[in-house]
């Protein structure tokens, strides 16, 4: 072993050490959760992720011909039903949340009037993430990317 | 160097250990900066593995011949290119590869959950660290790499002259890529279980890993087999053997969780079964890896042989103790949310899709293990041949192949036989016309016909799905078609991803069924001048030349091919004699085309030039090679990260949903 050998392997151990002891002098918080916020309103989030799928899925099933009208309404009613619940208990666990969701609801009710007296005109799509856009808007719903500057 | 590279590794041995004792410490006593340091560790050991991968690296290229690896595994006289790849051609160095690519898969998870998952993080960590320990214990004290020589070599054996080929230098980095891939999913499971958060997130967060994973053990399974069917010259590209079963049952179970997953992505079911899908998919990988280390099966091409054996049983029981432990633990808390709404639906379809595979997969292991179990029973080793294996699998695979033809045209939840009669119609019709097209042409046999029948649905179902999908994405959109096509894609790459997947299957068992079927085998003996036919091929016998290179002696036959009295391409077959390791090999010479492959290799010859070749003709077998690559692209498709709406917080991202769900209902 020569003498560069051992000051090489010398220096890898000193790396190892300070960079793996260098956390433990210092004081950190203890983060169970990291960013990702309380238990209950996660597992309600997923749920409700979870709903929207489902009926994003159901939709795209009934357009492509593979459910009956019947047995789709009938679906979707029923997942209708669970994601109000689900929302419903997100409301009483995070207002936070609750609040959000009450702006959504209001935007979702601007959306569907605009869609109703738009209906048949030719939509633009965001350059940024290729969603539809209303012709109102002036960031996209979706990634946030500015449309008009003015 | 070489130095060097030992102490890195005997480094990295006692900081993997430090890393499973102050994570699982750390998540006990409550204490943060005890996880970071873990966090750190990990990176640490990642680093000091790479510098000993670095040092092997080095001494290969320096031709050190002290190194007892670098003198069985390199030769000067061999390419540089080969004596890069001879760091993964001997046992020492495979380990230390895949002892490499699992510390890296290890330090992209600790840096990919810094701000996500942090419940589970710790347990990751440890058995993700467990794992490295597991090899770097046996790098350290059964194999190590860096073991001196007493008297220095003039020159090494050089690499096996079988593994010198290109695809045997890619083949191994890729079948381990997806062998310890399979490790992150088995070590977010049991973080799941050890830390009680069963919720979906933890399926979320291993999606993309597992299907890299997946994608890289698929790869590698393809290329051992074109690297088999080019390299060992029998004419055939799978033979069942332990080796190649060995990665192919991983395949199976993996490829079952990714469809069975889906189910509790969307409905909360099925939380039990996935778990054990992904210990069953690690466990296999580990029991592979046991498979061709230790020996205990004859395989024609298990290159490593060593007393490896008892380390791996005793971490496979170890790790299955604890995950079953854990599993039984919390069986309470893995209830499903929901149960079946219908048996006509797609998740009751996916059920039995998981069914077949899981079969499949038992059957190929108990084929596998069956040598084993006969000698310990009744004292006779009694080897399991291919037919038993094809009586199986065959019926079970085409079975499988027919589901991913049925899964995609029944809705989820529920779906009535009117649309069922309607969805199936187009395919079946063009399944049957072209299957009566085939059986008017002269094709007649049953398992090809029924094969090439399915294949036809299948492709029609996949065809129909993408139409359908457009034209309802082009009905909400509007835009050409081409813009909705692409915009239906990009908005569910999963599902299309997936489809493209399957019409890759599709041209593999168009492949399968083409070569296995109607393969043509004939042997000829021939004098210089004399022509044979093969099928539609004439052969001309011109001449046979010897010619020394500097690893080998080579024979080198010269036949003129012929088809419909014009002439087509000329051949070369060789046969070698590799004089560092007195090993003869045999080249095989191959002209691909679309329909048929000619496949020629030389069996012998006599000193008057009079020569046995052994010719085959295998039709369709490009077919098989364009599905794997097909197989890549749309999983790729599928991995593609979707865009995603800034901001980090969990709130933002529960408003961006209904927006989503708005969009996606359009």
């Amino acid at each position: 072993m020569t003498a560069i050998d051992i000051a090489i392997i010398c220096l890898m151990a000193v790396c190892v050490v300070v960079g793996v002891g260098e956390p433990l002098v210092r004081r950190l918080a203890y983060r169970p959760h990291g960013r990702e916020g309380n238990n209950e309103t996660e597992r309600l989030l997923l749920q409700k992720e979870m709903l929207y799928g489902a009926i994003r899925d159901l939709d795209f099933d009934f357009q492509t011909g593979k459910v009956d009208q019947k047995d789709y309404a009938e679906l979707r009613q029923q997942l209708e039903r669970e994601a109000v619940q689900i929302l419903r208990q997100l409301d009483a666990v995070d207002p936070l949340v609750a609040f959000d969701n009450e702006l959504e609801q209001q935007v979702l009710a601007l959306r569907q009037r605009s869609t109703s007296t738009s209906c048949g005109s030719e939509r633009e799509a965001c350059s940024s993430c290729g969603t539809p856009l209303e012709e109102d808007e002036n960031f996209c719903p979706f990634c946030g990317h500015a449309l008009r500057l003015s | 160097m070489s130095d060097i590279g030992g102490a890195a590794l005997k480094f990295a041995f006692v900081v993997a250990i430090y890393a499973v004792i102050i994570a699982l410490l750390g998540v006990r006593l409550k204490r943060q900066e005890m996880i970071r340091s873990a966090e750190r560790a990990t990176y640490g050991v990642f680093g000091l593995v790479t510098i000993a991968m670095v040092a092997l690296l080095y001494a290969l290229l320096a031709h050190d011949f002290r190194l007892q690896y670098v003198a069985s595994v390199s030769s000067r006289a061999m390419p540089t290119f080969y004596v890069i790849a001879a760091l993964w051609g001997g046992q020492e160095g495979s380990m230390l590869l895949w002892l490499w690519l699992l510390a890296m898969y290890s330090a992209l998870v600790v840096v990919q959950n810094r701000h996500r998952n942090r419940e589970l993080m710790p347990y990751v960590i440890s058995t993700l660290m467990t794992t490295t320990l597991l090899f770097l214990a046996m790098l350290v004290i059964v194999e190590d790499p860096f073991r001196l020589l007493p008297h220095e070599p003039r020159d090494g054996q050089g690499l096996n002259p079988l593994l010198q080929n290109p695809l045997m230098v890619i083949h191994p980095p890729n079948l381990y890529l997806g062998f310890v891939g399979f490790a992150v999913p088995f070590a977010f499971a049991i973080g799941a279980l050890a830390s009680g958060r069963l919720d979906t997130q933890w399926i979320r967060s291993i999606r993309r890993w597992t299907l890299v994973a997946w994608l890289f053990l698929g790869v590698g399974i393809l290329l051992g087999g074109q690297w088999a069917y080019v390299e060992l010259g029998w004419g055939g590209y799978w033979a069942w053997d332990p080796v190649e079963n060995a990665s192919f049952m991983p395949w199976l179970t993996g490829t079952a969780f990714l469809h069975s997953v889906m189910i509790q992505e969307k409905k909360g079911m099925l939380k039990v079964w996935n778990m054990v899908l992904v210990i069953l998919t690690y466990a296999l990988s580990i029991f592979g890896t046991f498979l061709t280390r230790s020996g205990v099966i004859a395989s024609v091409h298990a290159f490593a042989q060593s007393s490896l054996g008892p380390y791996f049983l005793l971490y496979l029981a170890g790790i299955l103790v604890i995950a079953i432990t854990l599993l039984v633990k919390r069986l309470p808390q893995l209830r499903s949310d929901h149960r079946l709404e219908s048996v006509v639906s797609r998740e009751s379809s996916f059920l039995f899709n998981n069914l077949f595979f899981v079969g499949i997969m038992f059957a190929v292991l108990w084929g596998t293990m069956f040598p084993i179990i006969s000698e310990a029973v009744r004292g006779v080793k009694i080897s399991v041949a291919a037919p038993f294996f094809n009586q199986v699998n065959i019926p079970l695979g085409l079975g499988l192949l027919f589901l991913s033809g049925v899964c995609p045209l029944i809705a989820w939840r529920k779906a009535s036989g009117r649309n069922l009669r309607r969805n199936f119609l187009y395919p079946l019709s063009l399944s049957f016309v072209i299957t009566a097209a085939l059986y008017t042409l002269g094709i007649r046999h049953v398992v090809a016909l029924i094969s090439f029948a399915i294949c036809l649905f299948v492709f029609g179902t996949i065809v129909l799905e993408f139409y359908r999908g457009t034209r309802a994405r082009r009905a909400t959109s509007g835009g050409t078609i081409w813009q909705a096509f692409v915009s239906l894609i990009r908005r569910n790459r999963r599902r299309y991803g997936g489809y493209i997947v399957h019409f890759g299957v599709v041209l593999i068992f168009v492949g399968i069924t083409g070569s296995s079927a109607y393969q043509i085998e004939q042997n000829v003996v021939l004098r210089p001048g004399e022509n044979a036919r093969v099928g539609a091929f004439t052969l001309q016998y011109d001449d046979l030349t010897r010619m020394i290179e500097s690893t080998h002696e080579a024979f080198i036959a010269k036949l003129t091919v012929g088809r419909d009295g014009k002439y087509l391409t000329t051949l070369y077959p060789e046969k070698r004699l590799y004089f560092a390791q007195n090993q003869p090999t045999t080249e095989v010479a191959l002209r691909t085309s679309l329909f048929e492959d000619l496949y020629i290799i030389m069996a012998g010859f006599e000193p008057s030039k009079t020569v046995t070749f052994k010719v085959f003709v295998n039709p369709l077998v490009f077919w098989m090679w364009m599905g794997g690559l097909v197989m890549v692209m749309g999983t790729v498709i599928a991995i593609w990260p979707e865009r995603r709406p800034p901001g980090p917080g969990r709130q933002h991202t529960a408003g961006q949903v209904e927006m989503t769900a708005l969009q996606g209902t359009n």
